[in-house]
């Protein structure tokens, strides 16, 4: 399981093990302040970091970050 | 900065032709009033009720309530920069105020109102019974409930609600400018001696996610990263409500008669030294901002060399991110730190003996951090049974108690099973008690 969250420590507190960092609590996975191209992009790098979330193994609850 | 404070007890409330204040007894003047309210074109109707404590009467359709008060000596205009207030700095000279008394306005969501906003709910105060046990339920009030232009936007409805209330509130409190209080209070932060501890008061506002709402300083409502205010600001009105936010009844009234700001200053330089306040506003949308807002704040104190903190919160749900990471964050600085809130998350369940000794299988608080070790409780939002039906119905005639479904409607005067027919917020105007004002805590029960 991952979740993709604009609160990775809401997330971690209720005991998710994948937590992938969303944007933000208005529009978690996308930005509409972007361009419909940029804010299209943006989503799927989230979406494609939640597939390798999901892929990965993890010994610890892990936040991934960074799309 | 020193502030005096004089105080007109209102002991009781009565209409009549010849508007004034004499030991206890407020007469206002109902035509007076009406064309007060009725002076913005926005507004096309108003009706008045006085409501005393104690009656079998329901206040439905609160949006905020204010304290009359009056600045009689030194600079600004209390409850600055709104209202067309001008926005000078407020907290100097003398300040008259009733107490006991608020003019609430009264006025249902317009429909695009409730759309747009989900925390525009619609809200009650019964003024006896079981539902009678937040601090609303003790105050004498005017009751104006308005009908507005119902194509008004948001914005101008909520400049529409809360102006009739300021012109009349104001209009109220000129009427003892010249006269003499039954009590008066000096408020200052007097320099004192070496040696006692240094406290700050933290002191997290929401601020709405919707633009141009919710509770504001000096009228500026936007998140914004924290500020240092004086606690005489906050006593003449700095900190108000809007007329939109309503369900944790974090009206104007309780920013004036917070219960932090007395304590504190009845202990600074006795027991402690209190440092001032520092706002921090909360609900920011990003854990980023949320960090900054909590480091920042963190930083004003380690400034002011606090060695103590009180963090009070006024919200609910994800501001309390913010509000734990300041918590965290003070106490790694070494600043002892006490946490004052409400119990329970903002749906009304009802108490039952196993609950109160238990709680549920759900935690109190949506967020905690290991730091925050010092939490002093103000109760819980449950009513001990269901609302009984209220003979007197002020303010409305139904209420949409549940905002995802708002054509659900519930005649206002009950019996009201809020356990069972509310929907994410607690109804009860004033319900989330998070400074302690209510009658909400296990003692009370």
């Amino acid at each position: 399981m991952a979740v993709i969250t604009a609160l990775p420590p809401l997330a971690l507190q209720a005991g998710a093990n994948r937590v992938v960092q969303g944007v933000r609590i208005e529009h978690v996975c996308g930005d509409p302040s972007l361009s419909p191209e940029a804010d299209r992009a943006l989503r799927r790098r989230i979406v494609e970091l939640g597939l390798r979330a999901l892929s990965t193994d993890v010994p610890r609850a892990t936040v991934f970050a960074g799309a | 900065m020193e502030l005096r404070l004089g105080t007109f007890p209102v002991e009781s409330v009565a209409f009549g032709s010849a508007p004034g204040w004499s030991r206890g007894r407020l007469v206002v003047d109902p035509v007076r009033v009406r064309a007060l309210v009725l002076s913005d074109p926005r507004i096309r109707g108003v009706a008045l009720d006085l409501v005393e404590p104690g009656e079998p009467t329901r206040i439905v359709q609160v949006r905020d309530v204010i304290e009359p008060r009056v600045k009689v000596n030194g600079p600004g205009h209390v409850y600055p920069a709104v209202c067309g207030h001008p926005p000078d700095t407020v907290g100097e000279g003398v300040t008259f105020r009733y107490s006991g008394f608020g003019v609430l306005i009264a006025s249902e969501a317009l429909p695009h109102v409730r759309r747009a906003v989900s925390a525009a709910t619609d809200s009650l105060i019964d003024m006896s019974g079981p539902g009678a046990v937040t601090v609303y339920s003790t105050l004498r009030y005017l009751v104006l409930t308005v009908t507005t232009n119902p194509g008004l936007e948001l914005i101008e409805w909520n400049e529409a609600l809360r102006g009739a209330a300021h012109r009349v509130a104001g209009d109220l409190a000129d009427l003892v400018r010249q006269a003499a209080p039954a009590a008066e209070e000096r408020y200052a932060l007097d320099a004192i001696a070496h040696g006692l501890p240094r406290v700050i008061h933290i002191h997290t506002l929401n601020a709405s996610m919707v633009p141009g709402i919710g509770t504001g300083v000096y009228g500026f409502t936007p998140h914004a990263l924290p500020m240092l205010l004086h606690p005489n600001e906050i006593l003449d009105g700095a900190i108000t409500g809007d007329a939109v936010v309503t369900y944790p009844g974090k009206c104007s009234w309780l920013q004036v008669n917070n219960p932090v700001l007395p304590a504190l200053y009845s202990r600074h330089g006795k027991e402690i030294a209190w440092a001032g306040c520092v706002i921090a506003r909360t609900r920011w949308g990003s854990l980023q901002e949320k960090q900054l807002s909590a480091y920042q704040t963190v930083k004003l104190a380690k400034m002011l060399a606090a060695e103590g903190a009180l963090v009070t919160w006024n919200h609910g749900g994800n501001d309390l991110i913010e509000v734990m990471l300041t918590i965290q964050g003070l106490e790694q600085a070494g600043i002892k730190t006490t946490f004052l809130t409400i119990e329970s998350d903002i749906k009304v369940v009802r108490l039952r003996p196993q609950l109160a000794e238990t709680g549920t299988d759900e935690p109190p608080l949506l967020f905690s951090v290991p730091e925050a070790d010092a939490i002093v409780s103000t109760g819980t939002l449950a009513p001990a049974e269901a609302l009984p039906s209220m003979p007197r119905v002020v303010g409305g005639r139904d209420l949409v108690l549940d905002q995802e479904r708002p054509d659900l409607r519930t005649p206002a005067g009950g019996p009201l099973d809020l356990e069972a027919l509310s929907g994410a917020y607690s109804p009860i105007f004033g319900h989330f008690d998070s400074y302690g004002m209510g009658r909400q805590s296990y003692d009370d029960y």
